[in-house]
């Protein structure tokens, strides 16, 4: 495969299966940052797990690394309405490691991970629980870069 | 998509806070840890004032040494530890389990996959000791 296929190739793999970011802080800002804006998007993080040591980036071990657990009890209830099998997928995990002077945030898609049927009820909660994880990620990328951009546009 | 359905349900003939002592054995028999839990029917009592039958998620992983260690795929932290419903269902209890991934569907490095499906296999082997499989996919 070249070099140009393969890139396509994992960015589609990217789309489909989870989000990788890129924070322009160290880890415990990053993380802070990520805390705040997942406040403001009515998003609890319900609960974490320490996972340093259990990543690399580009061959380094990433030292700190933390899985949030990530939910809305409004879409606990949706999605486990019809089916409590939707569980299983919920909450939503967001790994967050450190890179050097950067933090990585992946947010997994689980509804693509997986190729079953989904539990019934489940798919449209999921999906709105995702793609409120992914503003909240955005939000902290947008933040950090019209911060950046002031001093500039000040100047 | 596949028409099979993405997870699995045993059936455990034990009203649910019994069946969650059972669960919870059936587990640390076959050398998998509890990492945490999350009452998820208190969550939605205490946030939306709605009552619902009883609801739990187990995050399990292996216990140390049985396993090697996910290694360097964000996937394998994005997907564990790995989630086991519980719920009320009258006098009974349901378990919820994710359906082992297929041999076509490899979402993760080769290595990684073949932990994680380890993984999955013993807690099935776990919850088989104390439920039936009830449902199966189309």
């Amino acid at each position: 495969m070249n070099c140009g296929v393969r890139r396509w190739a994992n960015q589609m793999e990217t789309l489909v299966s989870g989000r990788n970011y890129t924070i322009a802080h160290r880890f415990d800002k990053a993380l802070r940052l990520i805390r705040n804006a997942l406040v403001e998007s009515e998003l609890t993080v319900a609960g974490e797990f320490d996972a340093s040591g259990l990543l690399e980036h580009d061959g380094r071990k990433a030292e700190r690394s933390r899985i949030l657990l990530i939910d809305s009890p409004l879409l606990d209830f949706e999605a486990l309405a019809l089916d409590r099998a939707a569980g299983v997928f919920l909450p939503l995990h967001l790994l967050v490691s450190a890179d050097g002077e950067l933090t990585q945030a992946f947010a997994a898609n689980p509804v693509a991970l997986f190729d079953g049927r989904l539990p019934l009820g489940a798919a449209g909660p999921m999906g709105r629980l995702g793609a409120r994880v992914a503003l909240a990620l955005e939000s902290v990328l947008l933040e950090d870069h019209t911060n950046r951009r002031q001093p500039e546009d000040e100047g | 998509m596949s028409d099979e359905e993405a997870t699995i349900t045993y059936m455990v003939r034990e009203p649910f806070e019994q069946a969650v002592r059972s669960l919870r054995k059936a587990l640390s028999d076959g050398n998998l840890e509890l990492a945490g839990e999350l009452d998820i029917s208190s969550r939605i009592r205490q946030k939306l004032l709605v009552d619902t039958a009883p609801c739990r998620v187990f995050f399990v992983t292996a216990a140390p040494g049985v396993f090697e260690k996910p290694g360097a795929d964000p996937y394998a932290a994005a997907l564990t530890p790995l989630h086991v419903v519980i719920s009320a269902r009258g006098s009974q209890t349901e378990v919820h389990l994710l359906r082992p991934f297929s041999a076509q569907k490899q979402p993760m490095a080769p290595p990684t996959l073949a932990a994680f499906r380890r993984l999955q296999i013993r807690v099935v082997e776990a919850v088989e000791r104390i439920g039936m499989r009830c449902r199966f996919g189309a």
